[in-house]
């Protein structure tokens, strides 16, 4: 054998090593993404059950589950967006605008309009719809959905005060009320539509040809298309699906404070975002799931509750939030990939 | 076409942002250079109090200086304080001629120091209400007209009073308590109302105090997580406003337990009143948001027409507290006559009205 033959095996086994090492990385980032948030759920749960009087009791337990339900709602619609590479700021907004038609829409001290079940409806396709106008503009104008979608919750803020006038109308519609005060076992009827929703969601992730598109788009958006997905489509369907997610958080959160108020809204995108990612779906879309968004939100919802029943500083509780997030991000983006928000 | 749709829904929508986002002007005037320009900076309109806020500056406003003869725009920071400052700027350079008066809110007490110092170079009257910055005080400004407060600490104090006698062994029971934020003048004050109370009713337990960022939301989550932990052990809960009280009174709603465990809020807004009637919330204390807002400008515009000599005026009448009243079931039928039914109608010539006490100026911070 030649020597120019013998360092040309030489220089193929090298190449196929850092291949294997390569794949081996790879693989050990996902096992992490995976693992990382059930340790991360596992410690705080030990720290609070030592730590936090009255954390380990039936009680709390529910009040977990309750605490829990509207994020996981909004942040199981906002898993697909981000599932396909994008993010969507319109949370707050779209949430409060939903509430706040949802409020005008039944029986209310505002406006002669009493459409009971049928203004919940009206009030949740208007969030779709809102979704749906911002993956319309993202997509087909090629704008950063960041940018669209945060324009949208401006939007729909200002909206939803224009409509009822800046003071809330108080909802008197006592199957709209029920959503929060009827009780099965202990949960509000939010609970169960949380639940139900999330099941939706899993089915629709997991069992459907649309979910598999949604991750196709994520990994690899160019290889989708030349694959025949429709790319479009599906991006501005993840969009208005989130919106009408979102909606439904909003009508849960105006049942619960009575009130059709924008401020239901107000200050849900952050942890719902944070849930997602703190659940390990990556940012840079394609990796990830609703189950694993369930895994955040649990893990946000018992750091907010724990740190109360500790009777630590709130200020404190954000900082552990942001500090986790940052772990989070940092440990599952891929930084060869575009990390620019389709 | 798909571009020309496009194209449309982002105008349609850049359009709506201007029109809808983050200020609005009142009197749908140009702003034409004659006009009085009025600037009031607040949290959000989302919050009732702020609403009364600015029906208090138009009533003066159209009382004063005349329907369409000012222009009115109103901020809302929505607890930034960067925009906030951002917004100072965006009033202060729409003023012609130093002819303009800005009312300010601070998002935090530090905001206040930012905003003396671009009202002074800009030669705008202003006021701030609720919270000042440290050493910063209008009797050391040419501008800087007042600092107004509702009486944080008499009114927080005087709430928790009616609620520790109220309970089942009048003086005797456990409570929690909602703060707003922690470095807000506003919330800071009430705060030190409830410990003097508290103080006076030493049979009175405190459980547990946190912050709810004046956010309603958290506020729900608070009460709903010391259920879980104190249960019906919680006799009271202290709420640092009205927003929060009305979510606090709901979240014992969904756990039957409202009127049963007493809550009592600040403001004295609208939405609060009916829950009062009902029983779910036991008292309020009305900070009178008409008195703060007509007033307050009422100070700017004398000091802008040289009805008053801010040289010659004592340093503490540049610092006052606002007359406010205790809202209970009691009281409720003649407070809803005097603000709800009517608004109120003040005479703004008599500067002496809007006074309950001065703040003690040798004990600022």
């Amino acid at each position: 054998m030649s020597d120019a033959n013998v360092g040309t095996i030489a220089h193929n086994d090298i190449i196929a090593e850092e291949f294997q090492t390569h794949i081996r990385n790879l693989d050990r980032r996902n096992r992490m993404m995976q693992v990382a948030p059930i340790i991360v759920l596992v410690v705080i749960f030990i720290i609070f059950a030592i730590g936090a009087p009255g954390f380990i009791s039936v009680k709390n337990f529910f009040n977990l589950l309750n605490q829990m339900s509207i994020p996981l709602i909004v942040a199981t619609g906002i898993t697909f967006v981000v599932l396909i590479g994008s993010i969507d700021l319109s949370v707050d907004g779209v949430m409060g605008l939903s509430g706040a038609m949802a409020g005008l829409l039944v029986l209310n001290d505002k406006t002669p309009f009493n459409l009971g079940f049928f203004g919940v409806i009206i009030a949740v396709l208007i969030a779709g719809l809102c979704g749906f106008v911002t993956g319309l503009i993202s997509v087909k104008g090629k704008i950063p959905s960041f940018m669209v979608s945060f324009a949208m919750s401006s939007i729909t803020y200002g909206f939803a005060m224009l409509s009822y006038g800046a003071l809330p109308p108080i909802i008197n519609d006592t199957s709209v009320r029920a959503i929060a005060l009827t009780k099965i076992g202990n949960l509000p009827i939010f609970f169960y539509i949380a639940v139900v929703l999330f099941v939706v969601a899993l089915i629709v992730q997991d069992k459907t040809a649309t979910g598999k598109h949604i991750y196709a788009i994520g990994e690899n958006e160019s290889l989708a298309k030349i694959s025949g997905v429709n790319v479009d489509k599906v991006k501005i369907a993840v969009f208005a699906l989130a919106g009408l997610f979102v909606g439904v958080g909003g009508i849960c959160g105006a049942a619960q404070l009575g009130r059709g108020d924008v401020s239901v809204g107000t200050g849900m995108v952050f942890p719902a975002l944070a849930a997602v990612v703190v659940g390990g779906t990556s940012l840079a879309g394609g990796k990830g799931g609703v189950q694993r968004t369930l895994i955040g939100v649990l893990i946000i919802t018992i750091l907010n509750n724990g740190l109360v029943l500790i009777g630590a500083n709130a200020y404190f509780k954000d900082g552990i939030v942001g500090i986790i997030l940052i772990i989070a991000v940092v440990t599952t983006i891929s930084r060869n990939s575009k990390m620019v928000a389709k | 076409m798909k571009k020309v749709l496009v194209a449309l829904l982002v105008l349609a929508m850049l359009t709506t942002i201007a029109l809808s986002g983050c200020s609005g002007k009142a009197d749908g005037s140009s702003g034409g250079d004659d006009k009085l320009q009025v600037g009031i900076l607040i949290r959000d309109l989302a919050n009732p109090y702020y609403v009364q806020i600015q029906e208090g500056a138009e009533l003066f406003l159209n009382k004063v200086v005349g329907d369409g003869k000012y222009s009115l725009t109103v901020y809302e920071s929505g607890g930034s304080d960067e925009k906030q400052i951002n917004d100072a700027k965006a009033f202060i350079a729409s003023v012609k001629n130093g002819n303009g008066l800005l009312y300010v809110d601070p998002n935090n007490a530090p905001n206040a120091a930012v905003i003396a110092d671009l009202a002074e170079d800009a030669g705008i009257y202003w006021n701030t209400t609720w919270s000042y910055a440290d050493g910063v005080y209008p009797f050391d400004y040419e501008y800087y007209v007042l600092h107004e407060t509702a009486d944080n600490e008499v009114g927080a104090y005087e709430t928790a009073k009616v609620m520790f006698d109220s309970f089942e062994t009048p003086g005797k029971g456990k409570i929690v308590a909602v703060q707003g934020m922690l470095s807000n003048d506003a919330s800071i004050d009430r705060e030190k109302g409830w410990r003097k109370a508290l103080e006076e009713y030493p049979d009175v337990e405190l459980l547990d105090i946190q912050p709810s960022d004046w956010d309603a939301k958290e506020g729900l989550k608070l009460i709903q997580t010391w259920l879980s932990k104190y249960g019906e052990d919680i006799d009271g809960v202290l709420v640092c406003n009205d927003g929060v009280a009305v979510a606090v009174a709901e979240g014992l709603r969904a756990e039957g337990l409202n009127g049963k465990i007493k809550v009592t809020g600040f403001d004295g807004t609208d939405d609060i009143l009916p829950l009062i009637e009902s029983g779910d919330v036991l008292a309020t204390f009305g900070s009178n948001a008409y008195i703060q807002a007509g007033y307050g400008l009422a100070y700017d515009y004398a000091a802008l027409n040289g009805e008053i000599d801010l040289d010659k005026m004592p340093p503490e009448e540049r610092m006052i507290n606002t007359k406010g009243v205790i809202i209970s079931t009691d009281t409720l039928a003649e407070y809803r006559k005097e603000f709800v039914e009517n608004k109120p109608d003040y005479d703004y010539d008599d500067l002496e009205f809007p006074v309950s006490s001065y703040i003690d100026i040798d004990n600022l911070h």
